[in-house]
């Protein structure tokens, strides 16, 4: 019998990734002080320069609230919509036939090219960049919580419907307990979606 | 209970049919029969989870179900197994679970039951809508006898206080007699009862 590895403390099992993190920035200054053309690769110390001026005017402060905001209104309407979505799919599968090809296109179709889209349809405004995110999120979570749908167990469904559960009991007990790893994973997929679109 | 099936196929081949059952207020009745007859495409009919045949079935007051396996909520406690499923109130699923001997265990998860618990739980479930007629299947197959034993008592006592009727299907005539029911077979292509 062999028996697992002892596990590194909390500190140990953090040194690494500080470690490496450390030598991404020494890499990055060593490469622009090897350039030596601010303008194309400014260091490390002249990024954190002007981080601290933006902060100290609020600029950065303001900025990223912005975002933050769009995020969460991205990411709620883009969950929303998804699991909606991606529910019925799995369950139905006749309606899954009729929009499964529109779900092959959206899947595939360049972040860009929806982003570009939408703020010439909609203007280059919050409800353009919001709109954006969502449409391109949404496919995402749609296709992995069909996933989840397609899993759910038979049998507690016809243990709902021979005790004559109400639907929303049914989508509360029944349904979305066993979706929840799906959609924690969409969420978590989804979240670093969002956050590198702006 | 009226039940009358005229006829059920599966992907076009007959494998019920024609049956008409009428069961009697607190009458007992178990199918027996060789396992792939269609005992249990019978109780899913009779259930009303299977509405996919030609016939009909007409059930006085409400009607449970005890399946084949204890088809529980893995995520809810015992007592929440109870009630979530079924409406009632939580102390009447406290009293059922007395019943069932889970007193003290309202708050533990189904996986933290053993197989015997699980099905007995399954048991209180079936009967907290004071169901007129309790439908089961195979209840005490994958049980040792002596815990299948004290499942067939308890389901006795209860069947006995609720006065509710049984159809239940096994493939062991001893089941039957315990719990003095009425016994009839399913066999034949299409299967019809004997």
């Amino acid at each position: 019998m062999t028996s697992p590895p002892p596990k590194p403390g909390r500190a140990a099992a953090l040194l690494p990734a500080l470690l490496s993190l450390a030598a991404f920035v020494a890499l990055w200054e060593a490469l622009a002080a090897l350039l030596a053309e601010p303008g194309t690769l400014p260091g490390p110390l002249r990024v954190l320069d002007v981080l601290g001026d933006e902060a100290a005017s609020g600029r950065l402060a303001h900025a990223t609230g912005v975002t933050l905001l769009r995020v969460v209104a991205a990411f709620v309407v883009a969950m929303a919509i998804g699991v909606a979505l991606g529910l019925l799919l799995g369950r139905s599968g006749a309606t899954d036939r009729w929009l499964n090809p529109w779900l092959v296109i959206l899947v595939n179709l360049p972040a860009l090219v929806v982003t570009v889209l939408c703020y010439i349809w909609i203007g280059l405004n919050e409800l353009a960049a919001i709109t954006a995110v969502v449409l391109n999120k949404v496919p995402l979570v749609t296709v992995m919580v069909r996933e989840g749908a397609r899993a759910l167990r038979p049998d507690l469904d016809d243990m709902a419907q021979a005790f004559r559960m109400r639907p929303a009991d049914r989508l509360r007990h029944v349904i979305l307990p066993q979706l929840a790893p799906y959609i924690a994973g969409a969420a978590r997929a989804g979240l670093s979606l969002i956050w590198k679109s702006w | 209970m009226e039940i009358d099936i005229r006829s059920k196929e599966f992907a076009g081949k007959p494998v019920l049919g024609p049956i008409r059952l009428t069961l009697a207020p607190g009458e007992r009745l178990a199918i027996l029969g060789p396992s792939g007859i269609g005992k249990t495409t019978f109780l899913r009919i009779a259930a009303g989870l299977d509405r996919d045949f030609a016939g009909t079935v007409a059930a006085q007051g409400p009607t449970s179900v005890v399946f084949q396996e204890p088809t529980l909520l893995a995520w809810r406690t015992a007592l929440q197994n109870v009630t979530l499923p079924t409406g009632v109130t939580e102390s009447r699923a406290r009293a059922l679970l007395g019943d069932v001997g889970l007193a003290g265990k309202e708050t533990l998860f189904p996986r933290q039951l053993s197989l015997g618990q699980q099905r007995r739980l399954a048991l209180a479930r079936a009967f907290a809508p004071e169901p007129q007629t309790l439908l089961m299947d195979e209840p005490f197959a994958s049980l040792d006898a002596e815990t299948a034993g004290r499942m067939l008592d308890l389901t006795e006592t209860l069947l006995d206080r609720a006065g509710a009727s049984l159809v239940f299907v096994t493939h062991d005539p001893g089941e039957a007699a315990r719990l003095k029911a009425r016994s009839l077979t399913l066999g034949g292509t299409p299967a019809t009862m004997h």
